[in-house]
């Protein structure tokens, strides 16, 4: 009878075959079951988030389209143009922007020209002094970054916003990293943590 | 059957307190009411089911109702209360209901919830979207331990702020291990630390979940979309799946839940953030009520440092996807077979 | 025939009313015990499991203890039908009651445990399959509600066929139930087996996750089970004038003495593994046996489990003691305890500590639990009582049909 009631059970824990079949292969099931394409776009689920945000196409990814955040309306310390004017005459000194600390690299491979034009205060530019706009700053970055800026492009690094599903608009560089000091903060933890309670 | 007894008691409200309903019930409303109920004789679940609550009904409902339809001290709400207690204590599985019960649970469970608490809320019902699997990662190398993913967390799910219930668990780990049995979940001081690094976790969403076929009843299961989730309605609290879950990611609801009501998040999923009740499991259940909306979990969205990445893993394009095929991944406990979609990452 | 039964059961229920004043006190305490343990689970249902001392890291407490334990005496009932109806054993037919009465009053100690320690008791209608949906084959759970109710539902069909037959002067068909007996031979195994693979089949936690639990389950229960057989058999001789055939005595502090030594060669199997090579999987055993850090509130239960143990084997297995009343029931008193601590506070708690991720978070019970507990082990021994004094008048001749009882 106990041997009975074994071999049923057996049978019965034997047919979950499909517990045991790895991700992988699951993953390589589907792909090749809808053609290698992605989920069909029913709805345009995320418009109202995404009209938050001003964003622009990069170019970057030649195989997957995406947006990134513009920067140029998010400057906080004033529009360029109120000196920066080709009518005005600005001396050049070395006082100027002295609200602005650079603590990027050290001083023998970065200084305020390394990315920035006086002549073109609009623009940066690359080491090979072509022009990059200012909503375009990964170019730049990943002249020395560029395992973060190829991870970036593909969405190991920094933020997506709107959501996981449709048009992918993700976070500039300096949407998160201030470029002159672009170390993460200290500060206190958001919440107590749950176990805190049971440490003696 | 069933539709017979609810509209007893819908029928209860619009007559005058000195009619009796039980006998008065209108001959063409039963006869629909009965070939109603002849087409459903298909789905026998739901007759055996409604056989039980019409035996009961029929002994208590005979005699509660004369009292109640005879007095018209009892207020209109108390009455509708109970009626959608009845039905809701008697429902099924969601796992095995029909469009149209789910539908209707939805509807009673936003009623309960103007009533009980005068907080208007929106229960959706919304079904896996076709050709999605989620998936999630982690890059530890990215997180600070700032625990904006705990506090987004906690206000989107509506989590019992009187017991300070969280899905997720940061950890702060020395270097040299990787175990997060070595790290340390109860820091509370400047973040990050310059010698730690911290690693986070919740719910792995396992695609071969050792938390799922534990449970007596059913009352947790894998959607179609990889997600883990748990009818609270229907869950007995044993608690098994709690001992069964290899990552602590299960909740039990030792006490009745409080939520402050301003605070409540009234955009709900009956399978996700909605008010749970003393006794029943819970867990993170990767925002479902946001996700199958198209948006990321809170978490994902909170975390500043964007070490929380979300995504669809059948998209070949997306950028989970991404990670799980270039980056080294790797996901806890392996050895155990459970297929976490939770996978760790490092720069 | 309904109208025989119902006067038996009228019979019976009279009967169990009326005795000597020691058996009032003894009932009354009983019921006592019964009251307080229900007020303090009304508390328990009014504001939630939070007022036991368990938490998300320890979710299973004092109740699963003794659940798990109390299915090992339930189980035990086998080890005396075994010899009765197997090796056709005349000694050991007249007390096969006894057995079956302790059965049955485990069980619904198992049941009631199970019903405490549930979050949503009112809900427990969702295990029925057709009105609700009962996870079978898969749940291990599933599988106990099933064998436990199945037992529970053999062990009080055959017995109350013999007691019937035998209170209306007739004699029990075998036909009819010895077919039962021999499936509640096999079923008996079969309850407890389940019971541990509950435990054994969790991958997450490994101080329970191997091959020995089962097989361990079922030594501790057949030592422990008999000794309080015993112990009962002890009670029944002294107060009151049922007889009991001493080569009973003997025969069962055998049955105890073999499944004891089984028991403490499986522990140190168990021992062995765990602290040979230890690997990070046996922090659980490390915190049971020598505690982790500070953290080492088992530590003096599971070394007092111990000892207790080797002492009651070592005397039960010589000779000369096995014999002796007075080193057979301390014996057996001491082994009992011994079992419980080790199958309950031993195994189902240490499970829990560490959680899977490490964090060590120590268990104490309150106040609610331990009343809750103790008024469930009330109940058990009240039907346990009530069924053992049933059994033993009508066997022996005392209750039958149109006669006044004892």
């Amino acid at each position: 009878m106990k041997l009975l009631i074994t071999l049923l059970s057996l049978t019965f824990f034997s047919c979950n075959d499909h517990h045991h079949s790895s991700l992988k292969e699951k993953l390589h099931k589907l792909d090749q079951s809808m053609g290698g394409k992605g989920p069909v776009e029913s709805e345009q689920i995320l418009k109202d988030r995404l009209d938050d945000f001003s964003y622009q196409k990069s170019r970057w990814n030649k195989k997957n389209d995406f947006y990134v955040l513009e920067r140029f309306d998010k400057f906080k310390i004033g529009k360029c143009q109120q000196c920066h004017d080709s009518s005005k005459k600005i001396p050049n000194s070395a006082s100027n922007h002295k609200e602005v600390s650079l603590l990027h690299a050290n001083k023998e491979v970065m200084n305020c020209k390394t990315c920035h034009n006086t002549k073109d205060t609009w623009n940066l530019h690359m080491l090979n002094n072509e022009k990059v706009s200012i909503n375009h700053p990964y170019k730049l970055c990943s002249q020395c970054h560029f395992e973060q800026v190829e991870d970036w492009s593909h969405g190991a690094h920094g933020k997506r916003v709107g959501g996981w599903h449709g048009k992918r608009v993700i976070k500039n560089c300096t949407s998160c990293h201030n470029p002159h000091k672009p170390q993460f903060h200290n500060q206190m933890p958001k919440v107590t943590p749950n176990f805190l309670k049971y440490k003696r | 059957m069933r539709n017979f007894i609810s509209n007893l008691f819908k029928h209860n409200k619009k007559t005058s307190s000195s009619q009796c309903p039980v006998f008065s019930q209108d001959k063409t409303t039963t006869r629909v009411d009965e070939e109603k109920g002849a087409k459903q004789i298909l789905d026998k679940k739901q007759n055996r089911r409604s056989f039980l609550k019409g035996m009961t009904a029929t002994a208590g409902a005979g005699a509660s109702l004369m009292a109640v339809g005879a007095s018209n001290l009892i207020d209109k709400d108390a009455k509708e209360k109970a009626a959608l207690k009845w039905e809701e204590f008697f429902k099924g599985n969601y796992r095995v209901m029909t469009e149209d019960e789910k539908k209707a649970t939805v509807k009673r469970l936003e009623e309960l919830s103007r009533i009980n608490n005068n907080q208007n809320v929106s229960i959706s019902a919304d079904a896996p979207l076709e050709g999605v699997l989620f998936g999630y990662a982690f890059n530890i190398s990215k997180c600070q331990g700032y625990g904006d993913c705990i506090e987004a967390c906690i206000e989107e799910n509506n989590l019992d702020r009187k017991s300070n219930m969280q899905y997720i668990k940061m950890f702060e780990m020395d270097h040299g291990k990787l175990n997060v049995e070595s790290g340390d979940a109860a820091y509370f001081h400047q973040v990050p630390k310059d010698d730690k690094f911290y690693i986070g976790t919740q719910c792995m969403h396992c695609e071969n979940p050792p938390c799922v076929p534990v449970c007596p009843t059913g009352a947790t299961w894998k959607e179609k979309d990889g997600i883990v989730v748990v009818d609270y309605d229907w869950c007995i609290g044993c608690r098994y799946c709690e001992a069964a879950c290899p990552y602590w990611a299960r909740r039990f609801n030792w006490a009745e839940p409080e939520v402050p009501k301003e605070k409540e998040n009234k955009n709900q999923h009956y399978l996700g953030n909605r008010k749970k009740m003393k006794g029943v499991m819970e867990k993170c259940t990767f925002c479902v009520q946001r996700t199958r909306k198209g948006q990321e979990p809170a978490c994902v969205e909170a975390c500043p440092t964007g070490a929380r990445v979300f995504g669809n893993i059948l998209d070949p394009n997306s950028e989970i996807r991404y990670i799980i095929e270039n980056k080294k991944v790797f996901r806890l406990k392996e050895e155990l077979g459970t297929e976490p979609k939770f996978w760790y990452y490092m720069d | 025939m309904v109208r025989n039964f119902i006067h038996f059961c009228s019979d019976s229920f009279k009967y169990s009313l009326s005795g000597k004043n020691l058996y009032h006190v003894w009932m009354g305490t009983l019921t006592f015990f019964m009251i307080v343990g229900a007020f303090f689970y009304s508390k328990q249902v009014t504001h939630g499991l939070v007022v036991t001392g368990m938490n998300d890291y320890v979710s299973w407490g004092l109740y699963i203890s003794n659940f798990t334990f109390l299915v090992g005496l339930a189980a035990a009932a086998v080890m005396l039908v075994l010899p009765a109806y197997i090796f056709s054993d005349k000694d050991f037919h007249n007390i096969v009651l006894i057995g079956e009465g302790v059965a049955v009053g485990a069980l619904l100690m198992c049941l009631a445990f199970v019903t405490a320690d549930m979050g949503g008791p009112e809900r427990a209608w969702h295990l029925l399959p057709g009105i609700g949906y009962f996870n079978w084959p898969e749940s291990m759970l599933a599988w106990d509600v099933l064998v436990l109710n199945g037992y529970l539902a053999l062990n009080l069909f055959v017995p109350m066929y013999i007691l019937f037959q035998r209170w209306q002067g007739k004699t029990p068909n075998k036909k009819v139930y010895l077919p039962f007996v021999f499936l509640s031979i096999f079923w008996a195994f079969g309850i407890h087996l389940v019971t541990a693979f509950l435990y054994a089949g969790l991958p997450a936690r490994p101080f329970w996750n191997n091959a020995l639990l089962g097989p361990r389950f079922l030594a501790s229960a057949f030592a422990g089970g008999p000794a309080f057989i015993l112990l009962l058999l002890g009670v029944v001789k002294k107060f009151s004038n049922f007889k009991v055939d001493a080569q009973i005595k003997s025969k069962l502090a055998l049955i105890i003495t073999v499944a004891a030594q089984i028991n403490l060669i499986m522990l140190g199997s168990e021992i062995f593994k765990e602290f040979y090579t230890p690997t990070e999987h046996s922090i659980s055993a490390f915190y049971l046996f020598f505690g982790v850090g500070e953290h080492n509130a088992l530590v003096p239960w599971i070394w007092t489990s111990i000892t207790l143990n080797i002492i009651a084997t070592v005397t039960l297995t010589i000779h000369k003691f096995r014999s002796n009343p007075k080193f057979l029931y301390p014996s057996c008193v001491i082994l009992f305890i011994a079992i419980w601590i080790d199958k309950g506070m031993g195994l189902v708690i240490p499970g829990f500590i560490p959680s899977p991720l490490g964090e060590f978070v120590e268990y104490q019970p309150t106040l609610v639990e331990v009343a809750v507990s103790l008024g469930i082990w009330a109940f058990g021994l009240f039907v346990l009582s009530v069924l053992v004094r049933l059994g033993f008048a009508i066997e022996q001749g005392y209750l039958r049909k149109n006669q006044n009882s004892n």
